[in-house]
């Protein structure tokens, strides 16, 4: 009977096709799930005289409605999106940190000139000293203070770096393990697309992309995974683990590492540059580190340098109320020179500050050839000059001694942060407000020999005074000794400008990139997506589809009843 | 186009985040009536206020400096009020003194009150301001101007207070400009008989007769007379570095002579006869140490001399006299001089006052413009914003209530 059997492949197909509007339906929001949809066609013909008889319906196939392209443009933009976050979510803080004028570094800093310039006023007046020195201790610890936060925001960068890594490596392994069973479904059904399997792992790897930038290649079934320019993570059936590890340059930095066989085969970490890694929340907490912490944080050192050296250095031109020259006022930190972990010398070269007004907010590498120093900027890459075997030579207000350096060989290499740790190291160094050398120089005393002025001269205090104005910062190579361009103030000022712009630009690019990505969704949507209003026509059609070959049945067992029914 | 359903619940989920962050935001400005929350808000805005500020901060020490300015220049220009007034007392008195009627005891007693006049004046030298530190010692505050010698202590640096960005103020004069320097620019003369001078000449008024001869003070005169009517007169030259001294020239006075001529362009008024051996010296004020105190120990020494009825004695007494308020003179045009520096400069500490004030109205309003908030706009903004989010909730609660599972079930 044929139309029995058109009832029950009609009936088939109206079940493929409910059960599949359920799971439509049942996964509308799970995240990932392409719309699936049952695939069919006629079941063909039986030729007769009268013509072709169609034999009715048959499922082909579920499939899924995925477009590769949408997908990629998707999780394209959804890395990038999570980059400007990540990046986004750590320089507010910064941003955060410098937003009140009227409290931290900038007024502190005009508190201490107000101190200086009482003092001038009222050199004798032993309150005037004793609140100058508050004053310094005061912006001593603001910068210091600003300095720890930049500080444990690193921290908190080298934890956050540590735990993506750790997420990524475990993105990595369920993707494989996907991988697994895919070609295994694929085994065991070679004809059909396992469309869930499928699904779980185009999410996988598309919440992969939102902590790194990853491409992802498509063989035999199986997802190859590269990062950076083209660092294998997943090839084949073997994962290659990421790792963190301090950065041989710089052990204070952690630094991403893949891993490749060696030639004896086994495993070899190799450090990747922060650079190659772009896309995702990793590549948006590495740009911050280099792009605004090591440029804030030095930012704030060359201040906190800028402040200290020329205070001392006018400070000790100047006599203190008993006739005794001045001291240092302000203690900083020295460079911080830091060898590679790979440096076979045995001691390493100096770094002191010879013209803290043509300091940058660059680093410096230092590096050896076998004959020469190279000293280049740090990040900025230009190239300064070259150092013959144990001379010196100064680059940018720094200057650079190879003598001390013993036993190096060709490649070993130093990194320099001339301004670095300086804020982090500011400190008043007078405790006692007599030892504040306010007194200048009385060329007349002593019957023209000349002699410290007296305790109620403020001509030292005067000139300490005008630092307030003075540009002590951000000279030109070709200027002058101590002729900046930028005052102290102006250099704070600056810091903030640097960061707000980073933020505000962020903040712009972060608001583009959302957009965005919702048009991108609603593309990949409109064609993966469930709407429920469809799914409702749909299961009202298979209904009526259900019930229509139903009745193909009842009317074959009607047709058969009148047959049999004859011999009645 | 197929819209998903989780794509409706997202978007709304979306939009409505969006407007509250906005509405966020702006309560942040309104709560803090700035325009900018944070730096990245408006960048170059926030660096342009912190420079701003620090102008202003700068400002207003500035004025600080300048009450301190003034406070010292006040209590400097009290001390030196009462030194003139002394000095303006004192030379009365030596007019007096002069009196011919004078009685040894008459001019002891006017000793004494000169006696009280120079403590007083010493007492002025002496002046300290409210942190004990002496005010006429120039920057060795700590110790007295002058001792009770009349020697200078201090040094000669003045106390400068930068009453402006560009503008550094004396707050304090050294005392040896007041208490021991002549007039600034004097051409004066003043004379002098030595002790032992046996006849009854009487020198007073030194003055330059012949500018061209004598163009600025710079010949100083030592007179001796080789009899009743002549005299050698040793000229030093002190426009020279060291001071050169020519040979002395002879001289006559003619009968009945009331001025001596010295040569150079310079005569000195005398009375009364010399006898030989007296000697005389004629200075310019500009080369001498014009020290009060010394000026007013030698009136003192002189008036105390008994001079009753011995011509010599009296003409020693007023030869004395005449040296004391010729020095006096100049000192009194001295201090005025000094007063007149004062007055000038706590007119520019005014001048400077007012400026600064107005700058520092221009700061706040520069500042005000950078950072306050437009209320007005921002409470329009407010309530658009408002609007614009029940708008998008109401859209959201249309859009998802619009469901063929809840119009009606599957027949």
């Amino acid at each position: 009977m044929n139309l029995a059997n058109l009832g029950k492949a009609g009936l088939l197909v109206a079940q493929n096709r409910l059960d599949t509007a359920g799971h439509n339906i049942n996964n509308a929001a799970t995240d990932g799930y392409s719309r699936q949809s049952v695939l069919v066609q006629t079941a063909g013909a039986t030729s007769t005289s009268a013509g072709w008889i169609g034999r009715g319906v048959q499922a082909v196939s579920v499939q899924r409605s995925y477009d590769a392209f949408l997908y990629r443009q998707l999780t394209a933009s959804q890395t990038r999106g999570a980059a400007l976050k990540s990046y986004g979510d750590q320089i507010s803080q910064v941003n955060n940190l410098v937003a009140d004028r009227t409290v931290g570094i900038s007024p502190n800093i005009q508190q201490f000139f107000d101190g200086l310039d009482a003092v001038a006023t009222s050199p004798a007046d032993v309150a005037a000293r004793q609140e100058l020195l508050g004053r310094a201790n005061s912006l001593a610890s603001q910068v210091r203070d600003a300095n720890a936060f930049l500080d444990s925001q690193r921290a908190n960068v080298n934890t956050q770096i540590d735990t993506t890594v750790t997420q990524v490596n475990s993105y990595l392994d369920r993707i494989q393990d996907l991988n697994r069973q895919i070609t295994t479904a694929k085994a065991t059904n070679p004809n059909q697309p396992p469309n869930d399997l499928l699904d779980q792992r185009d999410q996988l790897a598309s919440e992969l992309g939102q902590l790194v930038n990853i491409q992802v290649y498509e063989q035999d079934d199986r997802f190859n995974i590269t990062v950076g320019n083209g660092q294998t993570v997943l090839g084949g059936d073997t994962v290659f683990h990421l790792q963190v590890q301090p950065s041989k340059a710089d052990p204070g930095r952690l630094a991403v590492n893949y891993t490749v066989v060696d030639s004896t085969g086994k495993p070899k970490p190799v450090e990747m540059s922060d650079s190659l890694i772009t896309g995702g929340k990793l590549g948006g907490l590495l740009t911050f580190r280099s792009d605004v912490l090591d440029s804030t944080q030095n930012d704030l050192g060359r201040l906190a340098l800028g402040i200290s050296m020329s205070i001392n250095a006018q400070h000790t031109q100047g006599y203190d109320p008993s006739g005794a020259p001045g001291t240092d006022f302000f203690t900083v930190s020295a460079p911080k020179v830091i060898e590679n972990a790979g440096n076979t010398a045995t001691t390493n070269p100096d770094a002191s500050i010879q013209d803290v007004s043509k300091l940058t907010n660059q680093d410096y590498r230092l590096a050896y050839d076998g004959t020469n120093y190279t000293v280049t900027r740090v990040p900025d890459g230009t190239a300064l000059g070259t150092i013959p075997n144990g001379g010196n030579a100064t680059f940018d207000g720094v200057t650079f001694d190879t003598a001390p350096v013993a036993g190096a060989a060709t490649g070993d290499s130093w990194l320099i942060q001339p301004t670095r740790a300086a804020a982090g190291g500011m400190n008043v160094a007078i405790t006692d407000p007599a030892k504040i050398a306010a007194a200048g120089w009385d060329a007349t005393a002593n019957g023209g020999a000349g002699g410290p002025a007296g305790s109620a001269n403020g001509d030292n205090a005067l000139k300490l005074a005008q630092l307030r104005t003075q540009k002590v910062l951000g000279g030109l190579s070709g200027s002058p000794a101590g002729q900046g361009s930028m005052g102290l103030n102006e250099a704070y000022s600056q810091l903030v400008n640097n960061v707000a712009v980073k933020t505000q630009s962020n903040t712009t690019a972060q608001k583009a990139q959302s957009s965005l990505i919702q048009q991108n969704v609603a593309a990949q949507q409109a064609v993966s997506g469930v709407n429920m209003d469809e799914e409702y026509i749909n299961l009202q059609q298979f209904q009526q589809q259900y019930q229509a070959a139903a009745r193909l049945i009842d009317t074959a067992s009607t047709l058969f009843d009148t047959l049999l029914n004859l011999r009645n | 186009m197929r819209i998903s359903t989780s794509l409706v619940f997202q978007t709304g989920l979306n939009t409505i985040n969006a407007q509250q962050s906005d509405l966020m935001h702006l309560y942040q400005q309104i709560g803090s009536g700035q325009k900018m929350v944070t730096p990245s808000d408006d960048p170059l805005g926030a660096s342009q206020a912190i420079n701003i500020s620090q102008s202003q901060a700068q400002n207003t020490r500035y004025a600080g400096n300048r009450a301190v300015a003034n406070q010292n220049l006040g209590t400097e220009e009290d001390a030196l009020n009462s030194l003139t007034n002394l000095l303006v007392d004192v030379r009365t008195r030596l007019v007096q003194a002069g009196n011919g009627t004078l009685s040894d005891s008459d001019r002891q007693t006017l000793a004494n009150v000169l006696q009280n006049a120079r403590d007083t004046a010493m007492g002025i030298a002496n002046t300290t301001d409210g942190n004990g530190q002496y005010v006429f010692s120039g920057s060795k505050g700590s110790s007295p101007a002058f001792d009770a010698a009349g020697t200078y202590l201090g040094d000669s640096l003045q106390r400068n207070i930068q009453a402006d960005a560009t503008r550094q103020i004396a707050g304090s004069d050294v005392g040896s400009d007041i208490f021991q320097r002549a007039q600034p620019g004097t051409l004066a003369y003043t004379s002098a008989a030595a002790a032992g001078n046996n006849g009854t000449a009487v020198l007073g008024g030194p003055y330059i007769s012949d500018r061209t001869a004598n163009p600025d003070a710079r010949y100083s005169y030592a007179v001796s007379f080789t009899s009743a009517t002549d005299y050698t007169v040793t000229v030093t030259d002190h426009s020279a570095v060291p001071p050169t001294v020519a040979a002395p020239v002879n001289y006559t006075l003619p009968t009945n002579a009331t001025e001596m001529d010295l040569g150079n362009g310079t005569k000195v008024q005398l009375s009364g006869a010399p006898a030989t051996g007296d000697a005389f010296t004629v200075e310019p004020l500009k080369t001498q140490n014009a020290n009060i105190f010394r000026t007013l120990d030698n009136l003192v020494a002189a008036l105390n001399a008994p001079s009753q009825g011995d011509d010599k004695a009296s003409a020693a007494l007023h030869n004395a006299l005449n040296t004391g308020m010729q020095q006096l003179a100049s000192s009194y045009d001295n201090v005025l001089t000094v007063r007149a520096s004062i007055g000038a400069r706590m007119n520019e500490l005014t001048a400077l006052n007012d400026s600064g004030s107005q700058r520092g109205l221009g700061f706040t309003q520069a500042l005000s413009g950078l950072e306050d908030l437009d209320y007005y706009q921002a409470t329009t903004q407010l309530n658009l914003r408002k609007m614009a989010l029940e708008g998008a909730g109401l859209a959201f609660q249309t859009i998802q209530g619009l469901s063929l599972f809840k119009m009606g079930k599957p027949a």
